[in-house]
């Protein structure tokens, strides 16, 4: 009896419980986790925006390069791949690379929407003039446009990559429509 | 009666608060966690800190080379989409009325010849490595049906750096760093821009232009040109043929101080947005076509009298005087 009293006022003034302590401790540790990630993930956004800016202006750097110099690709070079190490101080870390393609125009009937066979079978002679001046003006339009692709390695292995068209500088125009 | 005791004596025990040992474990143990809270909290600051000032930096000079990149890509010249009037194709009625349009042009060293159509050709200029002057279209009205157009002539210098905190480029704080020497503050990149009356006859007052600083602590600073016909970069604009007139691509090489002191080197390459092709010569259209033009081709092939520039021009008849490079 005596000592059933005694354990009954043991617990009443035994402090916190350990449930108590434990949601204590859980609010705190998620509380500080919060902030840690909050901060973390502020410094790293902030560190892959500088890596992002840095690298779009490499990439800048080697496009505008190349769209200024002379355009005037032989067949040799028609899908040639140029790579190096760019030579500005501070970034000889960073490696590019250039690649340059030939634009592939669809055929007429793709882009009208119809197959081979409907166009053929539908032949009257004024589709026939057009698909003799498409065929002409997809020819020159595949030599003046070219497409262009930079892309820009950090040391870390991070990548960014920017395209676009260059005309090219010696193009060859077949201005024979033949009618 | 003992067990009473005991009960007693142990209550009383229990309430007698903490012990020394448990409320100095509990300080400890409290100082320890707050310490490593405070440490926490303070790195959290002081990084926040540290890289918005560094990311402030960064902006700095992406903002600073913005701005020349919007200016370089609309830098403007006729010659993008146009040939330059040969005056000696020219009957001497033409002639009379090109003298004219030359000579308004003519009186500032801004414009020198006029184009196929009669459009003004600018003259671009690089006194010096680290300074440019051009005309370009960035130019935008900030209050309405103010007498502006998009034409602006726009100057880019390397000045002493003497610019007191009210100048200074946005953004920048002016927290000096006394172990820096005043003296040796360095050399501040700025802007200046004219655009009330691109065509005036007199020269623009450069030294009575604000200026607006982009970027301070600048070490050095240099404009290189695009030469299509060895392609490389060039300094001298004039070295370029037909240089001082279109420009095919710029580099700039900015080597400045950021914020933690340490010096950054960067390089940047601007294209100007004209398309890059020579024009046609539209001169070759009317000597291949005499008829075209009365009287000048046929003399020219006539006389057959051709001297000097060959095949360029066909006779004397349009000489007007006037002397023009072309």
């Amino acid at each position: 009896m005596a000592q059933r009293v005694a354990k009954q006022n043991t617990i009443a003034c035994a402090g916190f419980s350990l449930v108590e302590v434990l949601i204590a401790l859980t609010l705190f540790a998620v509380v500080s986790a919060v902030l840690s990630v909050t901060v973390t993930t502020n410094l790293n956004s902030s560190r892959l925006g500088r890596i992002d800016i840095t690298l779009h202006n490499l990439a800048e750097f080697k496009m505008n390069e190349v769209l200024i110099s002379n355009r005037e690709f032989t067949t040799a070079t028609n899908n040639s791949e140029d790579t190096g190490n760019f030579e500005i101080e501070g970034y000889k870390e960073y490696r590019y690379k250039v690649e340059i393609r030939k634009m592939e125009l669809p055929d007429l009937a793709a882009i009208m929407g119809q197959t081979e066979d409907e166009q053929n079978r539908i032949e009257t002679q004024e589709t026939q003039v057009r698909k003799r001046v498409f065929a002409i003006l997809k020819r020159n339009l595949e030599e003046i446009i070219w497409q262009v692709r930079v892309e820009v390695t950090s040391p870390d292995n991070d990548f960014y990559e920017l395209t676009s068209w260059v005309e090219k500088g010696n193009a060859q125009i077949d201005r024979n429509f033949g009618l | 009666m003992i067990v009473t005791l005991d009960f007693e004596h142990s209550l009383i025990k229990t309430e007698r608060g903490f012990t020394l040992i448990e409320v100095l474990i509990a300080i400890a143990l409290l100082s320890v966690l707050s310490l490593g809270i405070i440490n926490f909290s303070e790195f959290v600051i002081t990084s926040s800190d540290s890289t918005i000032e560094e990311d402030k930096d960064f902006l700095q000079i992406e903002t600073a080379l913005s701005r020349l990149e919007w200016d370089f890509s609309q830098i403007y010249t006729p010659l993008a989409f146009d040939i330059l009037m040969n005056p000696s194709q020219m009957t001497p009625g033409e002639g009379e009325i090109y003298n004219q349009l030359i000579d308004i042009y003519q009186r500032n060293q801004r414009f020198s010849q006029i184009s196929y159509n009669g459009l003004p050709v600018p003259i671009f200029e690089n006194p010096e490595k680290d300074e440019f002057i051009f005309l370009t279209t960035s130019n935008r009205r900030k209050v309405a049906n103010s007498k502006q157009s998009r034409f602006a002539w726009v100057r880019y210098s390397l000045v002493a750096d003497d610019f007191s905190s009210e100048e200074l480029a946005v953004g920048e704080t002016n927290n000096e760093d006394p172990s820096q020497d005043p003296t040796n503050a360095g050399s501040a990149l700025v802007r200046q821009i004219y655009n009330t009356d691109v065509f005036a006859p007199t020269d623009i007052p450069w030294n009575n232009i604000k200026t607006q600083v982009l970027l301070r602590r600048v070490e050095s600073f240099k404009f290189e040109f695009w030469n299509p016909q060895n392609q490389k970069f060039v300094e001298n604009l004039d070295t370029i043929k037909n240089g001082i007139h279109r420009i095919y691509g710029i580099k700039v090489s900015v080597n400045f101080i950021d914020i933690l002191g340490l010096e950054r080197y960067t390089e940047r390459i601007y294209r100007p947005l004209f398309p890059e092709f020579e024009p046609e010569d539209l001169y070759r259209f009317l000597r291949a076509n005499p008829n075209g033009r009365n009287g000048n081709n046929r003399n020219g092939s006539a006389n057959g009298n051709n001297s000097g520039n060959g095949t360029q021009v066909p006779n004397g008849e349009g000489e007007n005087g006037s002397e023009v490079d072309t």
